[in-house]
């Protein structure tokens, strides 16, 4: 009794009109939640001119609005999306420059310079009446191998504890409204397997409970707002 | 920022004594206690020839509690236990002495005899434009193109009853003999044989009780049975002083409906609010708590249960008189109760609101994890204002309960028979193809417009066809049912039920003839969005496309689309209900609004309206059975959609998509109630964020428009495990529809359903 399979097509170009279309379908829901569109990637910030167009006209339609950002791009992209932003969602990987560089093939330089400046220019912007983005959730993943339990180190925990001292250092903490410790998680593995190519994390189990405690109880006695979902 | 631990509840466990109770909860079934009871019925109808039906009934009735198993273990906390005596199906008029009704049709209505019943009493003959029109809709009702039920699923007055207890119903009854007239005075007897019955049934667990608690040699168990003997010694006549007294009044009386020939969902309703006042004097007077409470209620909930496939619905909740939500210590302590049992019943059923408090969230969204299907949410806001326009009085609307699976009443008021019909939207939909033949069965039905197929030059002149036709199988069935109505204060009245509700004994009337406030009856429709899908794909692919034409299509159906692939894929691929997409979802809303209004029209012999339902029960699989292939590209005997909900698994955009879908529809016409059905996998609901997503889905979705929704959360690899490995899931409980249920015991075509139903497991 089946209905038969279908193509699968992942991505599709939209004009910003048809785009605001097809998400003010969810607007009773953002309305309800108090939530709203976030843009993600990918990098979204590698288009910041066409993405400040989009979320200015969503923004005409009073929608709250949330950019997820790796944060590895020039500054003047965030200054391109600031004025119509409600939040940002940062990625924070890795302290070490090299250790970043191992997982992700390039630096994490400009990652690490951004953010303190992203935090001072919000909070600039609230203070000076008007109104400026609520602030930044910075998110780190916990990768075994690659910023957990890194090869030939014996605190399991090092790199972890060096981007906790990091946040806690952070200029303009008030716009640091959070920080989510995000366990691995093998969801990507499909994908891969649709691309036709190998996935280089197989062997990876997701890390333990205990263990993201343990780094959870290391933001907060860093005064950071942390939380495991 | 929401609160941290909002979503945290207190852990439930069951005391050792109510774990007793529960693990002995069915030893008591008895079924040699069926045909006893029919037999009685049989011997006293015998012996009063000269009285109407509710009084041999009411003779029957009697003799029957007084000769009965009754039931009390000495480990009990409540006395009593309840099965069904009937199943699906009425008593017949004219009884065999060898009628066995163990053997009864399995779960299925005796309709060729119901017919031929009717006909007789309206004295109808072959060649009577009645006459046909009866035996279509009996034919019709054989092969599921119609469904007809004079069921339970009532709302008893077990208010009345708390409130005067049976001996203050027995002097209103002797109040109402002195002033009775000829048509009246047997009713108001049969109601007064039926309440001194009860007083007397209710002092032999009275005997009981004290002649065990003497013999017990356990100080616990003998405590509580000197507690029950003195409970029932008061609520013989009397009305209750305690809880206890509250709970084993209602209990008794669930007990005796159920010997009462009305199987099927006998419901509570508002259980919370009705037991309330005597739970807050207990604990007021220092003799009662919290935990004492919740022993009791679990060991009614274990009542509740043992009464197999009985489909008891106690609703909870609700605003108050001055709006505000109603919540209060038994609530929690029902919500409770059921999390701590995960049985199939009662079924819980929350009046939501917008102003509920996040602690009732808490601990309806900790049910919910458990599977079990509960609670269905049903909203304040729009079932309040619906049901004023079936003319119940304003007060009467702030006190709606549900019965059965999601239909609406109000409590000790309403006669609502609303399981009285359902119709087969697909089904008709088919018949348009083959001159009015049913494909599987063969059967004929006579269209309004015989048409040829190749005389059909446009969507609109198809798509108008289909609605008109509808209609009239509207019409036809409507009628037929009211052709029915009549017969049933006739042949089978419920004189104890009757005593229960408000204005029977007043009016010297039976329920079944109109003798409470409100008397209506209930139509459903089934399929609406394979309808719906049916006319898109017929739309796009025969009329836009022109890739096949009208008699192709016939062609594929009668061949179960065997030979015809591409035709079908053609079909499967057109738009379809639940993904946002306005085209196909406004079909399903014109549709159901054009039967709304002709419903609107019609009212029963009774003095009241037709309401119509968007549920199905378990008829969707049932009917799907039945159903030949159709349109949209369905295979013959699959499933039909569940409610209202999209064709199992074709919903592909996700929860808002189906809800954005579902609400082009006018909701506020689903008097008799409605079931939208979604469907979220156990490990999505372990996050807290997760949980404000369903939270904030369900504000959404009442404040725009919805009247129900109802949740199945159980991961499909168990439901396959189940469907393999039965015996390992013995307790597995899950959402049909409008009722949970034990999954092992389900039809294979409802377990098939129930798993080909989308699963969200990212929003």
């Amino acid at each position: 009794m089946d209905r038969g399979q279908g193509k699968e097509t992942c991505g599709v170009w939209m004009e910003p009109e048809e785009l605001l279309t097809e998400l003010s379908k969810d607007r009773i829901y953002y309305r309800s939640s108090g939530g709203g569109i976030t843009f993600s990637g990918g990098e979204p910030l590698l288009q910041a001119d066409a993405l400040a167009q989009m979320m200015q006209l969503l923004k005409e339609s009073g929608y709250s609005i949330c950019v997820d950002t790796a944060g590895n791009v020039p500054f003047t992209a965030f200054e391109k999306v600031l004025p119509y932003t409600d939040l940002f969602l940062y990625d924070i990987k890795a302290f070490r420059d090299s250790v970043h560089r191992r997982g992700t093939g390039v630096g994490n330089h400009r990652i690490i310079e951004n953010l303190p400046q992203l935090l001072a220019r919000i909070h600039a912007d609230n203070a000076g009446g008007r109104q400026g983005a609520a602030g930044v959730w910075v998110r780190v993943p916990v990768i075994p191998g690659y910023n957990l339990d890194l090869d030939g180190e014996t605190d399991r925990l090092g790199e972890l504890r060096a981007v906790a001292s990091y946040l806690a250092s952070l200029p303009c903490r008030e716009s640091l409204l959070r920080v989510q410790p995000l366990p691995y998680h093998a969801y990507g593995v499909g994908k891969y397997k649709m691309l036709g190519l190998d996935c280089p994390t197989t062997a990876l189990s997701p890390p333990e409970e205990t263990v993201m405690s343990e780094f959870l109880q290391l933001l907060l006695r860093e005064g950071l707002p942390a939380d495991l979902d | 920022m929401r609160v941290s631990g909002r979503w945290e509840v207190p852990a439930v466990e069951c005391s050792q004594r109510i774990a007793r109770i529960r693990d002995h909860r069915i030893e008591d079934h008895d079924r040699s206690q069926i045909p006893h009871r029919d037999k009685v019925y049989a011997e006293e109808i015998a012996k009063y020839p000269d009285e109407i039906k509710a009084v041999q009934f009411a003779r029957g009735f009697s003799r029957f509690l007084m000769e009965k198993k009754i039931h009390l273990n000495e480990w009990d906390l409540l006395a009593g236990f309840a099965y069904r005596y009937t199943y699906n199906t009425t008593l017949p008029v004219d009884m065999p002495s060898d009628y066995d009704p163990r053997f009864r049709p399995e779960g299925d209505v005796e309709t060729i005899r119901e017919t031929k019943e009717c006909e007789e009493y309206h004295g109808l003959k072959e060649g009577d434009a009645d006459y046909e029109n009866m035996e279509e809709f009996s034919r019709g009702i054989l092969i599921w193109l119609f469904k007809h039920w004079e069921s339970g699923h009532i709302l008893p007055g077990y208010r009345r009853v708390i409130k005067s207890g049976f001996g203050g119903l027995i002097k209103e009854a002797k109040d109402a003999l002195a002033t009775a007239d000829e048509q009246q005075r047997p009713y108001v007897e049969a109601m007064l044989i039926c309440a001194e019955a009860a007083a007397a049934y209710i002092h032999r667990f009275e005997e009981k009780a004290a002649r065990m608690a003497e013999a017990s040699e356990v100080p616990e168990y003998k405590a509580q049975l000197e507690k029950i003997a003195a409970s029932c010694g008061r609520i013989a006549e009397g009305s209750p002083e305690t809880f206890q007294d509250a709970v084993q009044l209602i209990w008794f009386v669930q007990e005796m409906l159920y010997v009462e020939n009305d199987p099927a969902s006998i419901s509570l309703g508002r259980l919370d609010q009705t037991l309330y006042p005597y739970y807050k004097a207990d604990l007021e007077k220092g003799i009662l708590t919290y935990e004492e409470a919740s022993d009791i209620i679990d060991a009614l909930w274990i009542k509740f249960s043992a009464n197999l496939h009985a489909y008891q619905n106690v609703t909870i909740g609700g605003t108050d008189a001055n709006g505000d939500y109603a919540d209060n210590d038994l609530t929690y302590i029902m919500l409770q109760a059921t999390r701590r049992l995960r049985f199939d019943q009662p079924l819980i059923s929350l009046r939501y609101s917008d102003n509920m408090p996040d602690r009732m969230w808490a601990e309806c969204m900790a049910l919910l994890k458990t599977g079990t299907g509960f609670p269905a949410f049903f909203y304040d806001g729009a079932i309040i204002p619906s049901k004023l326009k079936m003319d119940i009085s304003e007060e009467d609307t702030k006190e709606y309960a549900m019965i059965g699976c999601v239909e609406t009443g109000t409590p000790e008021k309403e006669y609502a028979k609303t399981e009285v019909l359902r119709i087969n939207m697909p089904m008709i939909l088919q018949l348009l193809f083959t001159h009015g033949e049913e494909l599987l069965s063969g059967e004929r039905f006579r269209l309004k417009e015989d048409r040829d197929l190749g005389s059909i030059t446009s969507f609109e002149e198809f798509y108008d066809w289909y609605k008109s036709e509808l209609l009239h199988f509207g019409d036809l069935s409507m009628h037929c049912v009211n052709l029915l109505d009549p017969t049933v204060i006739y042949y089978y009245p419920t004189p104890f039920l009757s005593l229960t509700m408000e204005g029977c004994l007043q009016k010297g009337l039976d329920v079944t003839g109109g003798g409470t406030v409100y008397n209506n009856s209930g139509v459903s429709l089934c399929g609406e969005s394979n309808a719906a899908d049916g006319l898109m794909a017929l739309k796009k692919v025969v009329f836009e496309e022109k890739r096949y034409t009208l008699e192709e299509v016939a062609q594929a159906l009668r061949d179960n689309f065997v030979g015809h692939t591409e035709l079908q894929n053609a079909l499967v691929s057109a738009p379809k209900v639940g993904n946002d997409i306005d085209e196909v979802d406004l079909i399903m809303a014109d549709l159901v609004a054009a039967f709304a209004e002709l419903v609107d029209g019609y009212r029963n012999p009774r003095g009241g309206k037709f309401q119509l339902g968007l549920y199905t029960v378990e008829d969707h699989s049932k009917m799907g059975v039945y159903t030949a292939a159709t349109p949209e590209g369905r295979p013959a005997k699959l499933s039909l959609a569940n409610g209202l909900c999209p064709e199992q698994g074709l919903d592909k955009v996700g929860p808002t998509a189906v809800v954005n879908s579902i609400l082009k529809t006018d909701l506020s016409v689903a008097t008799n109630g409605m079931v939208l059905d979604l469907k979220f996998t156990p490990s999505f609901l372990e996050k807290d964020s997760h949980m404000d997503a369903v939270r904030s889905l369900i504000e959404a979705y009442c404040q725009n428009g919805g009247m129900e929704v109802q949740f199945n959360v159980v991961d499909r690899a168990t439901l396959i495990d189940a469907q393999q490995h039965p015996e390992k899931h013995q307790d597995l409980v899950v959402r049909v529809s409008g009722f949970s249920a034990y999954f092992t015991t389900l039809m294979k075509a409802t377990q098939d359903e129930i798993i080909a139903r989308t699963e969200y497991a990212n929003m």
